[in-house]
Protein backbone atom coordinates (compact mmCIF):
# COMPACT_ATOMS: atom_id res chain seq x y z
CA UNK A 1 0.00 0.00 0.00
CA UNK A 2 1.32 3.34 -1.12
CA UNK A 3 0.83 6.26 0.65
CA UNK A 4 0.58 9.75 -1.28
CA UNK A 5 2.08 12.59 0.44
CA UNK A 6 0.52 15.35 1.30
CA UNK A 7 0.50 18.33 -1.40
CA UNK A 8 2.71 20.96 -0.05
CA UNK A 9 1.48 24.61 -0.04
CA UNK A 10 1.82 26.31 -3.54
CA UNK A 11 3.72 29.18 -3.89
CA UNK A 12 2.26 32.17 -4.22
CA UNK A 13 1.76 32.83 -8.03
CA UNK A 14 3.93 35.83 -8.91
CA UNK A 15 2.45 38.90 -10.33
CA UNK A 16 1.66 39.24 -13.79
CA UNK A 17 3.79 42.75 -14.17
CA UNK A 18 6.84 41.59 -11.92
CA UNK A 19 10.57 41.23 -13.44
CA UNK A 20 12.71 38.21 -13.12
CA UNK A 21 13.91 39.91 -9.50
CA UNK A 22 10.91 40.72 -7.75
CA UNK A 23 10.69 42.54 -4.45
CA UNK A 24 8.02 43.67 -2.09
CA UNK A 25 7.57 47.31 -2.59
CA UNK A 26 5.68 48.79 0.31
CA UNK A 27 3.40 51.45 -0.10
CA UNK A 28 5.59 53.96 1.90
CA UNK A 29 8.70 52.89 -0.49
CA UNK A 30 6.09 53.54 -3.17
CA UNK A 31 5.20 57.07 -1.76
CA UNK A 32 8.68 57.84 -1.33
CA UNK A 33 9.64 57.07 -4.63
CA UNK A 34 7.09 59.66 -5.99
CA UNK A 35 8.12 62.44 -3.95
CA UNK A 36 12.24 61.62 -5.88
CA UNK A 37 10.39 62.06 -9.10
CA UNK A 38 8.46 65.70 -8.15
CA UNK A 39 11.30 67.29 -6.83
CA UNK A 40 13.30 67.03 -10.30
CA UNK A 41 14.74 70.46 -11.56
CA UNK A 42 16.58 71.71 -14.19
CA UNK A 43 20.47 71.92 -13.85
CA UNK A 44 21.60 75.59 -12.32
CA UNK A 45 25.35 74.93 -12.54
CA UNK A 46 25.73 76.19 -16.43
CA UNK A 47 23.31 78.96 -15.30
CA UNK A 48 25.39 80.31 -12.20
CA UNK A 49 28.72 79.91 -14.23
CA UNK A 50 27.72 82.22 -16.76
CA UNK A 51 25.95 84.66 -14.00
CA UNK A 52 29.14 84.74 -12.34
CA UNK A 53 31.16 85.31 -15.50
CA UNK A 54 28.79 88.44 -16.02
CA UNK A 55 29.37 89.70 -12.48
CA UNK A 56 33.02 89.28 -12.20
CA UNK A 57 32.91 91.68 -16.10
CA UNK A 58 31.01 94.46 -14.34
CA UNK A 59 32.85 94.43 -11.14
CA UNK A 60 36.52 94.21 -12.94
CA UNK A 61 35.03 96.51 -15.92
CA UNK A 62 33.00 99.22 -13.68
CA UNK A 63 34.53 102.75 -12.87
CA UNK A 64 32.26 105.35 -11.50
CA UNK A 65 32.73 108.35 -12.29
CA UNK A 66 31.84 112.11 -11.40
CA UNK A 67 29.47 113.99 -13.44
CA UNK A 68 31.10 116.60 -15.50
CA UNK A 69 30.41 120.14 -16.47
CA UNK A 70 31.26 122.69 -18.45
CA UNK A 71 31.87 126.33 -17.63
CA UNK A 72 30.81 128.59 -20.34
CA UNK A 73 32.68 131.27 -22.12
CA UNK A 74 32.40 133.53 -25.03
CA UNK A 75 35.42 134.92 -26.49
CA UNK A 76 35.86 137.79 -28.24
CA UNK A 77 36.42 137.92 -31.84
CA UNK A 78 40.00 138.39 -32.93
CA UNK A 79 41.60 138.11 -30.11
CA UNK A 80 39.29 139.65 -27.74
CA UNK A 81 41.17 140.77 -24.97
CA UNK A 82 43.60 143.36 -27.20
CA UNK A 83 40.53 144.46 -28.85
CA UNK A 84 38.45 144.94 -25.93
CA UNK A 85 41.17 146.74 -24.10
CA UNK A 86 41.53 149.71 -26.66
CA UNK A 87 37.75 150.78 -25.24
CA UNK A 88 39.00 150.09 -21.60
CA UNK A 89 41.53 148.98 -19.43
CA UNK A 90 41.40 145.40 -18.83
CA UNK A 91 41.82 143.83 -15.06
CA UNK A 92 44.75 141.24 -15.42
CA UNK A 93 45.04 138.19 -13.55
CA UNK A 94 47.92 136.97 -13.38
CA UNK A 95 49.35 133.35 -12.22
CA UNK A 96 52.79 132.10 -10.57
CA UNK A 97 53.12 128.89 -9.27
CA UNK A 98 54.86 128.42 -5.82
CA UNK A 99 55.64 126.02 -3.77
CA UNK A 100 58.27 123.22 -3.92
CA UNK A 101 55.92 120.78 -6.39
CA UNK A 102 53.93 124.17 -8.22
CA UNK A 103 50.83 123.27 -5.54
CA UNK A 104 50.44 126.73 -4.73
CA UNK A 105 49.57 129.79 -6.49
CA UNK A 106 49.86 133.79 -5.98
CA UNK A 107 47.62 135.98 -7.56
CA UNK A 108 48.83 139.19 -8.77
CA UNK A 109 46.25 141.84 -10.08
CA UNK A 110 47.41 144.73 -12.31
CA UNK A 111 46.44 146.96 -15.16
CA UNK A 112 42.90 148.84 -14.07
CA UNK A 113 43.83 148.01 -10.37
CA UNK A 114 46.96 146.71 -8.26
CA UNK A 115 46.41 144.22 -5.46
CA UNK A 116 48.21 140.98 -4.72
CA UNK A 117 46.07 138.04 -3.27
CA UNK A 118 46.62 134.97 -1.46
CA UNK A 119 44.17 132.58 -2.62
CA UNK A 120 41.64 131.95 -5.74
CA UNK A 121 38.38 132.49 -3.83
CA UNK A 122 39.56 135.84 -3.08
CA UNK A 123 39.57 136.88 -7.13
CA UNK A 124 35.72 137.17 -6.97
CA UNK A 125 35.43 139.48 -4.10
CA UNK A 126 38.03 142.12 -5.34
CA UNK A 127 36.13 141.69 -8.95
CA UNK A 128 32.59 142.27 -7.53
CA UNK A 129 34.60 145.51 -5.60
CA UNK A 130 35.89 146.67 -8.67
CA UNK A 131 32.27 146.26 -10.34
CA UNK A 132 30.50 148.12 -7.13
CA UNK A 133 33.13 150.80 -7.88
CA UNK A 134 33.05 151.23 -11.47
CA UNK A 135 30.02 150.35 -12.86
CA UNK A 136 27.61 150.51 -9.57
CA UNK A 137 24.04 149.36 -10.39
CA UNK A 138 25.61 147.46 -13.58
CA UNK A 139 24.91 143.63 -13.30
CA UNK A 140 27.56 142.18 -16.33
CA UNK A 141 30.51 144.66 -16.86
CA UNK A 142 31.76 145.66 -19.47
CA UNK A 143 35.73 145.59 -18.20
CA UNK A 144 37.61 142.98 -19.50
CA UNK A 145 39.60 140.74 -17.87
CA UNK A 146 42.83 138.79 -18.68
CA UNK A 147 43.89 135.89 -16.91
CA UNK A 148 47.55 135.50 -17.11
CA UNK A 149 48.91 132.36 -16.07
CA UNK A 150 52.70 131.56 -15.70
CA UNK A 151 53.52 128.52 -17.53
CA UNK A 152 53.77 126.11 -14.35
CA UNK A 153 50.68 127.36 -12.98
CA UNK A 154 48.56 124.26 -12.55
CA UNK A 155 45.68 124.08 -14.73
CA UNK A 156 42.95 123.99 -11.51
CA UNK A 157 43.73 126.96 -10.71
CA UNK A 158 43.70 128.39 -14.01
CA UNK A 159 40.34 127.30 -14.20
CA UNK A 160 39.49 128.34 -10.78
CA UNK A 161 40.31 131.77 -11.20
CA UNK A 162 38.26 132.12 -15.02
CA UNK A 163 35.30 130.61 -12.68
CA UNK A 164 35.69 133.37 -10.16
CA UNK A 165 35.55 135.87 -13.02
CA UNK A 166 32.18 134.38 -14.78
CA UNK A 167 30.68 133.94 -11.57
CA UNK A 168 31.72 137.85 -10.83
CA UNK A 169 29.57 138.39 -14.03
CA UNK A 170 32.09 139.99 -16.44
CA UNK A 171 31.55 139.51 -19.99
CA UNK A 172 35.25 139.38 -21.92
CA UNK A 173 36.92 136.93 -19.36
CA UNK A 174 40.12 135.82 -22.11
CA UNK A 175 43.61 133.96 -21.54
CA UNK A 176 46.42 136.42 -22.14
CA UNK A 177 48.02 135.49 -25.78
CA UNK A 178 51.29 133.56 -25.06
CA UNK A 179 54.10 136.10 -24.29
CA UNK A 180 52.16 138.41 -22.58
CA UNK B 1 17.68 59.42 -1.19
CA UNK B 2 20.86 57.09 -0.17
CA UNK B 3 19.80 54.48 1.57
CA UNK B 4 22.08 52.30 4.34
CA UNK B 5 22.15 48.90 4.68
CA UNK B 6 19.25 48.37 6.74
CA UNK B 7 17.12 50.99 5.14
CA UNK B 8 17.22 53.95 7.21
CA UNK B 9 17.78 57.14 5.36
CA UNK B 10 21.07 58.96 5.10
CA UNK B 11 20.73 62.99 4.81
CA UNK B 12 22.37 64.82 1.81
CA UNK B 13 24.66 67.69 2.85
CA UNK B 14 24.19 70.65 -0.24
CA UNK B 15 24.29 74.57 -0.07
CA UNK B 16 21.48 75.90 -0.11
CA UNK B 17 21.98 78.25 -3.37
CA UNK B 18 18.79 80.26 -3.81
CA UNK B 19 20.04 83.39 -2.07
CA UNK B 20 23.30 82.93 -3.64
CA UNK B 21 21.47 83.56 -6.85
CA UNK B 22 19.12 86.21 -5.85
CA UNK B 23 22.01 88.54 -4.33
CA UNK B 24 23.66 87.46 -7.47
CA UNK B 25 21.20 88.70 -9.82
CA UNK B 26 20.82 92.03 -7.85
CA UNK B 27 24.46 92.92 -8.32
CA UNK B 28 23.93 92.10 -12.00
CA UNK B 29 21.15 93.95 -12.68
CA UNK B 30 22.68 96.97 -10.53
CA UNK B 31 25.84 97.12 -12.47
CA UNK B 32 24.35 96.42 -16.05
CA UNK B 33 21.92 99.89 -14.98
CA UNK B 34 25.11 102.16 -13.82
CA UNK B 35 27.48 101.10 -16.43
CA UNK B 36 27.87 103.19 -19.04
CA UNK B 37 30.06 102.52 -21.82
CA UNK B 38 32.84 105.23 -21.53
CA UNK B 39 33.59 107.16 -25.20
CA UNK B 40 36.87 107.97 -26.89
CA UNK B 41 35.68 111.55 -26.83
CA UNK B 42 36.34 111.35 -23.06
CA UNK B 43 40.08 110.64 -21.84
CA UNK B 44 40.30 109.46 -18.76
CA UNK B 45 41.34 111.94 -15.96
CA UNK B 46 41.30 113.88 -13.12
CA UNK B 47 39.12 116.96 -14.04
CA UNK B 48 39.28 120.65 -11.78
CA UNK B 49 36.97 121.12 -9.57
CA UNK B 50 36.36 124.90 -8.89
CA UNK B 51 35.04 126.94 -5.32
CA UNK B 52 31.86 128.17 -5.99
CA UNK B 53 31.48 125.90 -9.07
CA UNK B 54 29.63 126.92 -11.94
CA UNK B 55 30.12 124.21 -14.56
CA UNK B 56 26.67 122.94 -15.89
CA UNK B 57 26.14 120.38 -18.32
CA UNK B 58 25.72 121.84 -21.61
CA UNK B 59 23.75 120.31 -24.68
CA UNK B 60 25.60 121.71 -27.22
CA UNK B 61 24.78 120.08 -31.05
CA UNK B 62 27.63 121.13 -32.50
CA UNK B 63 30.70 121.29 -30.82
CA UNK B 64 34.23 119.56 -30.59
CA UNK B 65 36.04 117.91 -27.13
CA UNK B 66 39.67 118.30 -27.53
CA UNK B 67 41.50 116.28 -24.68
CA UNK B 68 44.94 117.34 -23.45
CA UNK B 69 46.14 113.58 -22.78
CA UNK B 70 47.57 112.91 -19.61
CA UNK B 71 50.52 110.12 -18.86
CA UNK B 72 48.85 107.39 -17.28
CA UNK B 73 48.43 107.56 -13.15
CA UNK B 74 51.46 105.21 -12.83
CA UNK B 75 53.27 107.83 -14.27
CA UNK B 76 51.97 110.89 -12.94
CA UNK B 77 54.60 111.29 -10.37
CA UNK B 78 57.20 111.14 -12.99
CA UNK B 79 55.76 113.15 -15.84
CA UNK B 80 54.16 115.55 -13.33
CA UNK B 81 52.28 118.14 -15.02
CA UNK B 82 53.36 117.12 -18.83
CA UNK B 83 51.17 116.17 -21.14
CA UNK B 84 51.47 113.37 -23.61
CA UNK B 85 49.52 115.20 -26.90
CA UNK B 86 46.15 116.15 -27.39
CA UNK B 87 43.82 114.30 -28.66
CA UNK B 88 40.02 114.78 -30.68
CA UNK B 89 37.94 111.91 -30.78
CA UNK B 90 40.41 109.20 -31.56
CA UNK B 91 42.49 111.26 -33.83
CA UNK B 92 45.40 112.31 -31.67
CA UNK B 93 47.83 115.18 -32.16
CA UNK B 94 51.20 115.87 -31.61
CA UNK B 95 52.04 118.20 -28.25
CA UNK B 96 52.67 121.63 -29.30
CA UNK B 97 51.00 121.29 -32.78
CA UNK B 98 48.99 124.16 -32.74
CA UNK B 99 48.66 123.94 -36.75
CA UNK B 100 47.35 121.08 -36.74
CA UNK B 101 45.20 121.21 -33.99
CA UNK B 102 43.65 124.59 -35.60
CA UNK B 103 43.28 122.48 -39.03
CA UNK B 104 41.17 119.97 -37.50
CA UNK B 105 39.44 122.44 -35.44
CA UNK B 106 38.13 124.10 -38.54
CA UNK B 107 37.68 121.07 -40.55
CA UNK B 108 35.22 119.75 -37.44
CA UNK B 109 33.16 123.13 -37.80
CA UNK B 110 33.00 123.21 -41.73
CA UNK B 111 31.62 119.37 -41.20
CA UNK B 112 29.04 120.51 -38.90
CA UNK B 113 28.15 123.84 -40.81
CA UNK B 114 27.89 121.16 -44.07
CA UNK B 115 25.24 119.35 -42.36
CA UNK B 116 22.99 122.18 -42.24
CA UNK B 117 19.99 123.03 -44.32
CA UNK B 118 19.68 126.76 -45.95
CA UNK B 119 22.36 129.47 -45.63
CA UNK B 120 20.90 130.92 -42.43
CA UNK B 121 21.07 127.48 -40.61
CA UNK B 122 24.25 127.17 -42.00
CA UNK B 123 25.98 130.04 -40.51
CA UNK B 124 24.07 130.08 -37.25
CA UNK B 125 26.05 126.55 -36.70
CA UNK B 126 28.84 127.80 -37.40
CA UNK B 127 28.28 130.84 -35.02
CA UNK B 128 27.06 128.31 -32.17
CA UNK B 129 30.40 125.94 -32.65
CA UNK B 130 31.93 125.30 -29.83
CA UNK B 131 35.18 124.29 -28.88
CA UNK B 132 35.19 122.00 -25.31
CA UNK B 133 38.55 121.60 -23.44
CA UNK B 134 39.26 118.54 -21.18
CA UNK B 135 42.02 118.71 -19.26
CA UNK B 136 43.98 117.19 -16.00
CA UNK B 137 43.84 119.52 -12.60
CA UNK B 138 47.35 118.80 -12.37
CA UNK B 139 48.52 120.06 -15.86
CA UNK B 140 50.98 122.64 -16.02
CA UNK B 141 49.55 125.69 -18.17
CA UNK B 142 51.84 125.59 -20.41
CA UNK B 143 50.54 122.00 -21.52
CA UNK B 144 46.89 123.81 -22.43
CA UNK B 145 48.20 126.65 -23.86
CA UNK B 146 48.65 125.42 -27.52
CA UNK B 147 45.22 124.00 -27.57
CA UNK B 148 43.89 127.99 -26.66
CA UNK B 149 46.03 129.51 -29.36
CA UNK B 150 44.67 126.61 -31.72
CA UNK B 151 41.20 127.88 -30.68
CA UNK B 152 41.65 130.83 -31.17
CA UNK B 153 43.53 130.45 -34.46
CA UNK B 154 40.33 128.43 -35.78
CA UNK B 155 38.46 131.78 -34.78
CA UNK B 156 35.91 130.07 -32.43
CA UNK B 157 34.68 132.18 -30.25
CA UNK B 158 32.71 129.94 -27.92
CA UNK B 159 34.91 128.44 -25.64
CA UNK B 160 34.16 125.83 -22.69
CA UNK B 161 36.18 124.31 -19.67
CA UNK B 162 35.29 121.09 -18.18
CA UNK B 163 34.86 120.70 -14.60
CA UNK B 164 33.57 118.53 -12.07
CA UNK B 165 29.98 119.44 -10.86
CA UNK B 166 29.01 118.80 -7.48
CA UNK B 167 30.26 120.13 -4.14
CA UNK B 168 33.43 122.28 -3.67
CA UNK B 169 36.31 120.80 -3.79
CA UNK B 170 38.66 123.51 -4.11
CA UNK B 171 41.63 124.01 -6.31
CA UNK B 172 43.85 122.10 -4.66
CA UNK B 173 45.85 120.17 -7.21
Amino acid sequence: MSATPPPLPSAPAPAPDAGPEHHYVSERQKRDKLKTQASMQPPLTPMIDVVFQLLLFFLLGCRFIQEEGQIRANLPKISGPAVASMRLEPIKIQLTATGLNDDGVMIEITGAANQTLGEVPKVWDFLMNFKRRAQPGVEEVEVPVIITPRGRVRWTFVVDAFNQAIRAKYKNVGFAPPGA
Amino acid sequence: MAKSLFGKTKAEVAFNMTPMIDVTFQLIIFFMLVTQIVSSEYVQMDLPKPHENLAEKLEEKTKVIVNVRPYGPRAKKRHDGLSLGYSIGTKKIKKGDVQGLSALLKRARQQAVARGGNEAEKQQIHDDFAVEIRADRTMHYQEVLPVLEAVQDAEIVKMRITALKGRDRGATP
